[in-house]
């Protein structure tokens, strides 16, 4: 097992669905955590820090393109996926707009998951570094160091 | 009816339907999605087994049962869908009442999924039947459904029911509360009051207050609960 295991946030509202691939996830190495709604996956993205979100489209309240765009502003540099029943078109399209790193139709195998979670986290990795460069950049600005 | 006001209604009745056979097929993808991924757990496990670990019975006897409940689910959706569907060429004229609400209420389940809505029916355990076009009477309790569903908060119930009433059968559509926005009655009117010409039925009361909202429409029985035959009605069965 790798030492720091992919850490992923599977959010759909169905909750045996949830528990399925989660189980799936988990055998094959990566640490998974549920969300039931976009409302729930929002507070849990707050708490824990996570490679990648996967995000259904379809939910009651919040949908997966709602919980997105509230994903990118409180969560800056959080790579999210979409993985839903019903991918269009301009779904896709508005998903990808609003940095969606992918948009999986169901079902997916998981291995083609898997891989995709991996190269969400390379650009997990990539954003986060370059933030934190910046991020010095500014305290060194700041300070006149 | 007027020419322009029976194409409005087909072209409504259309476009309802598009809705709720893109929600119902959703559903079905949902459930195919679902045993998918079981049948997947399914085959970890066994090939968890051939490795030489112990096999868990529990969980693939768990996992055979999930996979029953949802082709179950997703049986019930097609035939839902199917009842919907074939409203549109019914051509028998009476329909029994608590059935039709019954499947109306199932479908309208599904076209209101997403909106965290439970739908109550209450009926008399009785029959009564009334001399309508099926797909009218379900369009107009789908209409009203979602009418009185726009933009629920979390968690509302609407209750649908029926009675008989000296002037036919009366169903009621009620939420508990008030609809946001609020409700344009003029334009829900003009629609219903469409839809009722062609039902032979009248709205009785539209109304709305800090509790909530109701819609009314008012049929003719063509047969009464008791079996006996209503005035309202054409023809004895």
């Amino acid at each position: 097992m790798q030492a720091d295991p992919d850490r992923i946030l599977l959010v759909d509202d169905d909750a045996t669905f949830l528990e399925t691939l989660s189980k799936r996830l988990q055998k094959r190495g990566l640490v998974v955590e549920c969300a039931t709604s976009g409302e729930e996956c929002i507070a849990k993205a707050r708490e824990t820090v996570f490679h990648v979100v996967i995000l259904d489209l379809a939910m009651p309240g919040m949908d997966g393109i709602d919980t997105l765009k509230e994903l990118q502003k409180r969560c800056p540099g959080i790579q999210v996926m979409l993985l839903t029943g019903q991918a269009t078109i301009q779904a896709a399209v508005e998903a990808t707009r609003l940095g969606a790193v992918e948009v999986l139709e169901k079902p997916t195998d998981a291995e083609t998951l898997i891989e995709k979670v991996r190269e969400a986290r390379t650009k997990h990795i990539a954003v986060t570094e370059t933030a934190s460069g910046d991020e010095i950049e500014e305290i060194l600005r700041k300070h006149g160091w | 009816m007027s020419k322009p006001d029976a194409v409005r209604l087909r072209e409504d009745g259309m476009a309802l339907l598009g809705r709720t056979i893109a929600v119902h097929s959703h559903d079905v993808i949902n459930a195919f999605n679902v045993i998918s991924e079981m049948a997947g757990l399914q085959l970890d496990l066994l090939q968890e087994a051939a490795g030489g670990e112990p096999v868990d019975l529990v969980e693939l006897e768990k996992i055979c049962r999930q996979i029953r409940s949802y082709a179950r689910s997703g049986d019930a959706t097609v035939r839902s869908l199917n009842w919907v569907a074939h409203r549109f060429d019914d051509v028998n004229p009476e329909v029994e009442v608590g059935q039709t609400l019954a499947k109306a209420v199932t479908a309208a389940g599904h076209l209101l999924s997403v909106r965290r809505v439970s739908i109550a029916l209450e009926a008399p355990d009785e029959q009564a039947f009334a001399r309508v076009d099926p797909f009218l009477l379900a369009y107009a309790i789908l209409l009203g459904l979602e009418t009185l569903t726009f933009k629920s908060p979390r968690d509302k119930t609407v209750t649908v029911g029926w009675q008989p009433v000296p002037q036919g059968i009366e169903i009621a559509i009620e939420s508990g509360e008030p609809v946001e926005p609020p409700l344009d009655r003029e334009a829900v009117r003009a629609r219903f009051e469409l839809l009722l010409r062609e039902l032979g039925g009248a709205i009785e009361t539209l109304e709305g207050d800090a509790r909530g909202e109701r819609l009314v429409l008012t049929i003719p029985a063509s047969r009464t609960p008791a079996g006996g035959v209503s005035e309202t009605g054409k023809e004895v069965r």
